[in-house]
């Protein structure tokens, strides 16, 4: 008879994140995925928490209260088998985790999305350089101490593209753990009813938080572009405010075509943003860089055909109705009207990945740990 | 032929993360739980370390770099001293004189006294996500302080 033994995934990012979008929203639906699938009468999913005191439910975001894991009773990292690290979290104890994959061969697995903070450190926040307080380090030194702790400590580190596989080689660190490509999916794969438009009723879908590497402007200007032509077609850009982006702000709240052709939509909930795709029929993955890039995958699997940018990252795809485009707004706005009267491949939407394939690579893994 | 210390140093093999990153070496001592930080000819020394380059070469590989090196002024006696009770760098019998160049990967201009930074309290700061809780002042300025 084999032992049960106990999974401990980190929760404490999740707990600490008071917003519920992105990284949260993957790591929630993983949980659900991973709950469902892992074997039962080979391990037990428990949750471990590296901050003293206990969770306050209460403040927790409705839907991380909801996590699968989450409600579960905390264990405490010593009892685990395995540990998960699955969401930044640099108060994860590095030395305590050593010290047992010494004792008791405590496998570790970690999931690090990207790279960004030390590879373009300028789409941050800008470092503190008061010379004389004690700290004077960046964000990206702070960035740089969790991945050294990471890499430090894991047995095999998951990355999401190849992009940041490359990204991490590059750094020429040194480490032991073995680092595997396991591609996001999407959330849902309940595609919309799209609507048949005419060319001038179109409306098109930009779905990230917004933040200066997402690349807003110059998207807003391959519509303007359009728009001086007496193009009709709208530009829902959909995301919650990021940072340095005050002047972005400004331009969208203050643009001629604001509430007209350009609509911004903040803070929308999930149906929300699944009846904004089924409203639309183009979408976009403008971003200069990303980690993974997982609202390909989500507008595809709404059935949605998608423009996204030529970067290496993007390129990893191979999937129907989704499209590449090189340079500026000109080009971009080019690429809009080709692809626009170009016919939809409506069964694409079968082919896209979810969360569940995700998970279940996961499990592969572990399973050969 | 300068030496620094009277033995040869190498970077400590077990319990330290030591890790370069744009001229800024970032060490990790996961016995004290403490890190620090070394910038510019700090890392370069360190570099030196972690390749066991024996301490005689040191002079011809630094002059190289910058115009206004002089071991005798250049305080990496006392920075590998600090190294030492930090307990970053132990002794080495085995040095090598395999010639080498420091990375091209920030701009050399004058020579600075390498210091290690040292820092022992980050518990509070290390819960604070560096990409969306900080400030615009940067970390560890978190939002709303």
């Amino acid at each position: 008879m084999h032992q049960v033994k106990k999974i401990g995934l980190d929760i404490t990012g999740l707990v600490h994140a008071g917003k519920f979008t992105g990284v949260e929203r993957v790591d929630a639906e993983f949980h659900r995925h991973f709950s469902k699938l892992i074997d039962p009468n080979k391990y037990e999913l428990v949750p471990i928490y590296t901050v003293a005191g206990d969770i306050d439910f209460v403040k927790l975001h409705p839907k991380i209260a909801l996590d699968q894991i989450i409600s579960k009773p905390l264990s405490d990292i010593s009892e685990c088998e395995y540990i998960f690290l699955g969401f930044l979290n640099a108060s994860i104890p590095f030395t305590r985790i050593l010290e047992l994959k010494k004792e008791k061969k405590v496998k570790v697995i970690s999931l690090i999305h990207d790279i960004m903070p030390i590879k373009n450190p300028e789409w941050f926040l800008t470092p503190k350089t008061n010379l004389d307080s004690k700290f004077q380090h960046q964000s990206k030194n702070l960035f740089q101490l969790y991945l050294q702790m990471t890499l430090s400590v894991a047995d095999i580190v998951i990355v999401t593209s190849h992009q940041v596989k490359s990204d991490i080689e590059k750094l020429g660190w040194k480490y032991s753990a073995r680092i595997e490509v396991v591609p996001l999916g999407t959330f849902n794969k309940d595609k919309a009813e799209i609507s048949i438009k005419t060319l001038d009723q179109l409306n098109c879908v930009y779905l990230s938080t917004i933040e200066p590497r997402k690349a807003h402007i110059q998207l807003i200007e391959a519509f303007e572009i359009l728009w001086a032509k007496g193009s009709e077609i709208k530009l829902n850009i959909v995301g919650n405010i990021g940072w340095f982006v005050d002047d972005l702000i400004d331009l969208i709240q203050n643009h001629p075509e604001f509430n007209k052709r350009l609509n911004w939509h903040k803070g929308l909930s999930d149906e929300e943003i699944n009846e904004m795709y089924s409203e639309s029929q183009l979408a976009f993955a403008v971003s200069y860089d990303e980690g993974f890039g997982l609202n390909i995958e989500e507008a595809l699997a709404q059935g949605l055909k998608v423009i996204a940018r030529d970067i290496p990252v993007f390129r990893e795809r191979n999937y129907s109705n989704l499209y590449f485009f090189e340079g500026g707004a000109q080009e971009l706005s080019i690429k809009i009207l080709e692809v626009l009267k170009l016919p939809t491949n409506y069964a694409t939407w079968k082919e896209v990945r979810t969360l569940e394939d995700f998970a279940i690579d996961v499990i592969q893994l572990l399973d050969l740990l | 032929m300068t030496s620094f210390t009277p033995t040869q140093l190498k970077v400590n093999s077990s319990g330290i993360s030591c890790e370069r990153l744009d001229g800024e070496m970032v060490i990790i001592s996961f016995q004290s739980g403490k890190y620090f930080n070394a910038n510019g000819p700090a890392a370069d020394v360190l570099f030196l370390l972690e390749n066991r380059i024996d301490q005689s070469l040191w002079n011809e590989i630094l002059t190289t770099q910058f115009n206004d090196f002089e071991a005798s002024a250049s305080n990496i006696s006392e920075f590998l001293l600090k190294l030492i009770s930090e307990k970053i760098v132990e002794e080495t019998s085995e040095s090598t004189f395999v010639p080498i160049t420091l990375p091209e990967d920030y701009q050399r201009t004058k020579w600075i006294a390498p210091t290690l930074l040292v820092f022992d309290d980050l518990a509070d700061l290390l819960l604070i996500d560096p990409i969306h809780d900080t400030s615009l002042d940067g970390w560890p300025i978190k939002k709303n302080d």
